[in-house]
């Protein structure tokens, strides 16, 4: 491998690769190294430093998820413009200040001990279009560290913050930019679509397990808010109902997608109203809510009537299925992505 | 077509050249005397514009693309070999380097030529030019002929089997996809060199493959296909192209919502006729793989390993899981070529 001197791109996505090759660093064309889900690889060695043409460094450790250490030195990559899937501890969080061209940065295992330098470093990275960050454990009430000076660059397009939250940053609700927001497993006790609902760019929006309210009102979206929300995902073991939504709320949602919703029992009165749903998927279904979304009869079928395409699969067939593969009791899985 | 082989070249050598300043030290007359004469002949297709070719243009392609493939290859073995190579050994390889570069020179000087008499050619077709002129010009064309013709006739002998397929297929049903693919022509032909080569390069891929926008982008820039814009981030600008493409309908944006990211696949009347622009190979079954084969695309490299032997791939695309067992997937003579893995 260490010969191959032209090559500029590498791809081992999804490979079962446990070490890289010694002479990594030979590969003086390379720009591109995608090591994502790749065996048991934990770290990469000081021959990364050697490829100083390197635009974009894909990483992710699938086993016990976590993100890849970096050697000292990282810094100096200057052509890098996409590094995702960095383990934020050691020295990282400092190499990161010079990495002031990156465009594309993710950085798991975020804590207290290395938050103040991280988002002192991210907060100069002007030309930064999308930001990842992650806490460790995260589907385990990891605690994502955010500090109250910290606010992205605001030409940020893409943002996806994992892990328990004490409350909605306050700066979010400002990012005009956002297309993209993902929330995952914040748990928060304050519905956090009260400030999202401004963002005048926001296309696609997915609230994974992100607030733990048992029930979402009128107020989770009014006429005109969300105004390019196409997409909407949302996650919830504790939401019981969506009660109501104003007509003129999500003027141009597409895709309406619940899941894991393990306890959702009604659509909002005023889904009707929204008629530019293309699909709407329930997964699962709970069987006396189907029942009451069934075409003859069923009591929430207006809501659902116009809507071309609906995906479910009834709760009782999931914990069937279920129970043929494992031939245990169900137990609640936990949710990964 | 064979402007982006040309224009696309020239970025990468001047990229090369810049990487590898050692290795080509003692030659930077020459390379700039070969940069020289390849400007000349980018500038000769910035004139022309997009207008149609006749017969004597596409053959003058046809052998500017040989020559260009010959090109890329010498350049790629020479930085391979010098690299393998300390101190006197060096030398050797200078001197060979050299003298396949006057050839390539020689070559060049003649392309170049021809290209000159295409140029008057055309720009005396339309008014009454001078008597001799035209005597000239005539004299000319029939020495291109002569020399090219059997590259042109071995050109024109696949281009008719492939019609014969075609024609083949009408039979069974679909009616004239020939007629039908027309407008579909037309409208690829009038794309500006860095489109086409975008959209051919999307081709590659199996026809139900969407692939992921971002990795695309990544791509493209590796293979060296996106036109440099003073200012602007490379990646950028091939996001800018597919874009264009997506807007114009040639390229199809995957919208599956529930997935991250989109994905982009090609829309089929254009894959008819785009099919085999690219010299690729995808080896499901014992096929053999042509010997200038530049992307291969496999479900299984232990199938394939032994027929790499001969080529010198430039991308080499496994899909699926793959047992990579050992290192001896990568041992073949031509693997030193790849740029995209």
């Amino acid at each position: 491998m260490g010969d191959l001197i032209h090559l500029a791109y590498l791809g081992l996505k999804n490979n079962d690769i446990n070490e890289l090759p010694d002479r990594l660093g030979n590969l003086r064309a390379l720009q591109s190294l995608d090591i994502r889900w790749c065996g048991d690889l934990t770290e990469l060695s000081t021959e990364i430093l050697k490829l100083v043409r390197l635009r974009h460094l894909k990483m992710f450790k699938s086993r016990n998820v976590s993100g890849m250490k970096l050697p000292g030195g990282v810094g100096t990559l200057g052509s890098l413009l996409t590094l995702t899937g960095v383990h934020a501890g050691g020295e990282i969080a400092g190499e990161l200040r010079k990495l002031t061209q990156l465009r594309r940065l993710g950085v798991m295992d975020v804590a207290e001990e290395n938050a103040n330098e991280l988002y002192a470093s991210i907060m100069v990275m002007q030309g930064l279009l999308s930001l990842s960050l992650e806490a460790k454990h995260t589907f385990d009430q990891g605690h994502l560290v955010l500090r109250d000076s910290f606010s992205p660059p605001s030409i940020l397009r893409k943002l996806r913050l994992e892990g328990l939250l004490e409350k909605t940053p306050n700066w979010l609700g400002s990012m005009e930019s956002l297309t993209k927001l993902r929330l995952g497993f914040s748990h928060l006790s304050e519905n956090p679509t009260l400030a999202l609902q401004v963002l005048p760019n926001l296309e696609k929006l997915t609230l994974w397990h992100a607030y733990d309210g048992r029930q979402l009102g009128k107020d989770f979206c009014k006429a005109g808010g969300f105004p390019k929300l196409e997409v909407l995902i949302i996650a919830s073991r504790v939401l019981e109902e969506w009660t109501e939504l104003e007509e003129g709320a999500l003027p141009r949602l597409k895709y309406l997608h619940f899941h894991n919703c393990l306890n959702l029992r009604m659509l909002p009165e005023g889904l009707q109203f929204v008629t530019t749903v293309e699909e709407l998927v329930l997964l699962p279904l709970l069987d006396e809510h189907e029942e009451r979304l069934k075409p003859d009869g069923g009591l929430e079928n207006y809501k659902i009537r116009n809507i071309p395409k609906i995906t479910f699969i009834p709760a009782s067939v999931v914990a069937s299925r279920f129970n043929e593969r494992f031939s245990t009791p169900p137990t609640p899985a936990t949710d990964k992505e | 077509m064979a402007e982006a082989t040309v224009i696309f070249f020239l970025q990468r050598l001047e990229s090369l050249l810049l990487r590898e300043t050692e290795t080509f030290t003692g030659l930077e007359d020459q390379m700039k005397m070969v940069k020289g004469t390849i400007k000349e002949i980018g500038c000769f297709y910035v004139d022309r514009g997009n207008t149609e070719g006749d017969a004597a243009f596409s053959r003058w392609e046809t052998e500017l693309k040989n020559l260009f493939d010959d090109l890329d290859d010498h350049v790629d073995e020479f930085v391979i070999q010098m690299d393998q190579q300390q101190g006197s050994d060096r030398l050797g390889l200078i001197g060979c380097f050299r003298t396949e570069l006057q050839k390539i020179e020689s070559r060049l000087a003649e392309t170049t030529h021809k290209m000159k008499e295409l140029k008057n050619s055309s720009t005396t077709a339309g008014g009454m030019g001078e008597k001799s002129d035209i005597k000239e010009q005539s004299h000319g064309e029939e020495e291109v002929q002569t020399e090219v013709d059997s590259i042109a006739s071995e050109a024109e002998k696949e281009e008719n089997e492939g019609n014969r397929e075609q024609s083949d297929g009408d039979k069974e049903g679909q009616t004239s996809v020939e007629s039908s693919s027309v407008p579909f022509r037309l409208k690829y032909n009038s794309l500006p060199y860095y489109l086409r080569s975008c959209l051919m390069y999307c081709c590659i891929f199996p026809e139900n493959y969407g692939i992921a926008k971002g990795r695309l982008i990544r791509l493209l820039v590796a293979e060296g296909l996106i036109q440099e814009k003073a200012g602007q981030i490379v990646e950028d600008v091939a996001e800018e192209n597919i874009n264009d493409l997506v807007s114009q309908g040639m390229l199809l944006v995957n919208d599956d919502l529930r997935d991250n990211g989109t994905k982009v696949t090609v829309f089929s009347p254009y894959r008819v006729f785009l099919r085999d622009s690219y010299i690729t190979a995808h080896p499901d079954s014992d096929f053999s793989i042509p010997r200038k084969a530049r992307r291969i695309l496999t479900p299984d490299m232990t199938k394939v390993a032994q027929s790499l032997n001969n080529i010198q791939p430039r991308s080499l695309f496994l899909f699926g899981k793959q047992e990579l067992s050992g290192e001896n997937w990568l041992n073949f003579e031509g693997a030193k070529f790849l740029r995209v893995i």
